[in-house]
């Protein structure tokens, strides 16, 4: 088989015949899209199928794809299962979409919660770190597109690095969330039957043995349960899902787009069905050596032996598997970062008195510059996926217990949120610049946790719930 | 808000190391995290970037690895040039094999990795504590780039366990919380 098994020809046909298909879809989708809340949260009434999907297909992303495999690549059996336990971010966040559905009606985004209940500095140091993770996401996503294509096709990858973003851009901006949601269910199809495939075909092809075999004689950190970079790495890995999720408005947006009473089971449901899957996608990363492959990049791994393993015709099939998991996740997380901004910067910054109608043109202008500055960003690939990532991992997690206590506890005061916001950020980005990536969330949740605890003891914010119910305006 | 992304994504890329100190060497093969660098997770990775100019010559491409490209080709190669070199990673090299030894004189080989004609790095995994060293070969089993030297010293166990527990017991705190706050909350009339 030739090292790249699509020819530039066939990544072509395919690339054009997704983006006609999937911009034709959002634009089919939008049509009917009249209000902004259409726009941005679906009408507010997505049903439990859809909803299911759309947190899976999201959760489903580069991440699972390329970043599962490349974390198992390098830190072994405990990058594969701290990977998989990335779910208990769908499972837990579960309740705390009910909450937060129960508690803000009309809310927006995560910014309108963390602005009414800890005030505007809390605010403002909660927009730096969703802003620097839905970038750090962003870019990790348009470089996927390039690395999948240069691994699979030879074609260049800042080709199709472009071409997945122009084409996410497209869609997301003719149809918004209700697009976004109705491509992640066909998605989440593809994905779920391509990855089963896939696996199972490994497993047929070089069986655990073999794998075993070979990594304890040439790679026998790989199978090491007391390989240190991984054990550092498995916690480190729970607190960066969990604070992804807690954080995002991608899963708060659809918290408040999910029809009432639905968050909850859509949540559990799609952390549930999730779980297995980089386990699947984690061994095929540890069959690589075995198949005698060793790629450029480590996150070019899983592709690398799914397409060796299937054959020419396969790696089309790998393609679209992968091709529809970056999507999913892209379509979703420029929809949320576009509403966070339109939201919470433009209508809470600049033009507080903007008309609905305005803040809907608006977001559309948002879309296209996130993709522009995007793709800027992209060009130079200045790292791997997992490194780009892990950098965010630093900022998210310190998140988790602001946010889950605010929802829960009247005590928590602004002061504190923020002080655990900007000094857990701080103790993440010493983290993996002194020790290393694989302790960037974990440094952060410590330093987070330990400032809010101080806050609970020394100050009572007795916040009343009912502010959030009427949604108060920014001052 | 941009501009400091992009800071500490450089920050985050690693540099890149030396040249290559063998005249004869066709290839410069280096270790990305660094020349001097210790390597801690037991994984690390080599380049041997290569000049465009004396790799994407005429002849390479006439040779067509691919169908489709060759006839491309055939009608008008001069614009098609142009377009391959900004659609496609083509370069070409003279190496076929990457050995690794613990012995500076590679005599007992440890690995051996086919490396393509157009691949241009490598990523290696699962390194055991110790001293590795590293060279590109061609078909004939001559060195085609110069030797590197990876050092792989992996974390402490004490320095380990102290931060592998610290997140045991925050995560058994949260989990707690989720269980006895979270999960259970009745929503207030």
């Amino acid at each position: 088989m030739d090292y790249n098994p699509i020819s530039i020809t066939t990544a072509l046909v395919l690339l054009v015949l997704f983006g006609v298909v999937w911009i034709f879809f959002g634009w089919w989708l939008g049509r009917k899209n009249k209000s902004l809340d259409d726009f941005m949260l679906a009408g507010r009434n997505v049903g439990l199928a859809f909803a299911g999907a759309t947190a899976m297909a999201t959760w489903i992303t580069s991440n699972t794809t390329l970043v599962a495999p490349q974390l198992t690549y390098q830190y072994g059996i405990w990058g594969m299962v701290g990977y998989s336990l990335a779910a208990l971010g769908l499972i837990f966040f579960a309740p705390m979409a009910k909450r937060i559905k129960e508690l803000m009606p009309k809310g927006y985004t995560c910014g309108d919660f963390i602005r009414v209940r800890y005030g505007k500095a809390a605010w403002v140091a909660f927009l730096v770190v969703s802003f620097c993770y839905a970038m750090g996401w962003l870019v990790s996503l348009g470089m996927a597109g390039g690395v999948l294509l240069s691994t699979l096709s030879g074609l260049s990858y800042h080709v199709g690095m472009t071409v997945i973003l122009a084409i996410c851009v497209g869609y997301t901006l003719l149809g918004g969330l209700k697009a976004v949601i109705a491509t992640d269910y066909v998605q989440t199809i593809i994905i779920i039957v391509g990855i089963l495939i896939i696996g199972f075909v490994c497993y047929q092809t070089v069986g655990l043995e073999t794998v075993y075999e070979y990594n304890k004689q040439y790679h026998p950190k790989l199978l090491d349960l007391l390989f240190p970079a991984s054990l550092l790495f498995l916690f480190n890995n729970i607190f960066f899902g969990l604070g992804e999720i807690f954080h995002s408005n991608v899963w708060w947006s659809r918290a408040l787009a999910f029809r009432s009473g639905i968050g909850k089971k859509a949540y559990l449901m799609s952390g549930l069905l999730w779980l297995p899957i980089p386990i699947v996608t984690g061994f095929i990363a540890l069959a690589a050596p075995s198949l005698g492959l060793y790629p450029e990049s480590s996150d070019m791994v899983g592709p690398m032996v799914a397409a060796n393993l299937l054959g020419d015709i396969g790696a089309i099939f790998v393609f679209i598997v992968v091709f529809s998991a970056l999507a999913s996740s892209l379509d979703s997380l420029l929809a949320a970062t576009s509403d966070l901004v339109t939201r919470d910067i433009y209508n809470g910054l600049v033009d507080k008195k903007a008309s609905k109608e305005k803040l809907h043109r608006i977001s559309k202008l948002v879309i296209l510059g996130l993709g522009f500055v995007t793709w800027l960003i992209c060009l130079p690939r200045l790292s791997t996926l997992g490194g780009v990532l892990l950098l965010t991992a630093g900022f998210v997690a310190s998140t988790i217990w602001p946010i889950t206590l605010g929802l829960y506890q009247k005590r928590l005061s602004g002061e504190f949120a923020t002080g655990a916001f900007v000094l857990g950020s701080v103790a993440g980005l010493i983290g993996y610049y002194t020790v290393g990536d694989y302790v960037a969330a974990l440094f952060s949740c410590i330093v987070s946790f330990v400032i809010c605890m101080i806050g609970l003891l020394v100050k009572n914010d007795n916040f009343d719930w009912q502010r959030l119910k009427n949604m108060e305006k920014p001052q | 808000m941009v501009s400091v992304f992009l800071f500490l994504l450089m920050m985050s890329s690693g540099a890149i190391s030396s040249e290559c100190g063998e005249r004869q060497c066709a290839l410069d093969l280096q270790l990305k995290e660094g020349k001097d660098e210790a390597i801690t997770s037991g994984h690390f990775n080599l380049v041997w970037p290569i000049e465009k100019q004396s790799t994407t010559s005429e002849s390479q491409e006439s040779e067509g690895d691919r169908e489709d490209e060759s006839s491309v080709a055939k009608n008008s190669k001069k614009n098609t040039s142009n377009i391959k070199g900004a659609l496609i990673d083509y370069e070409q090299h003279p190496a076929k094999q990457l050995k690794i030894s613990s012995e500076q004189s590679l005599t007992t080989i440890s690995h051996s990795i086919d490396i393509h004609s157009t691949q241009r790095a490598i990523s290696l995994t699962g390194f055991s504590d110790g001293i590795y060293y590293a060279q590109l070969f061609d078909n004939n089993d001559q060195p085609v780039s110069n030797q590197v030297k990876v050092t792989v010293e992996h974390h402490s166990m004490t320095k380990v366990w102290i931060i592998f527990t610290s997140g045991a017991v925050l995560f058994l705190i949260l989990i707690g919380y989720m269980v006895t706050k979270v999960f259970r909350h009745k929503e207030e009339a």
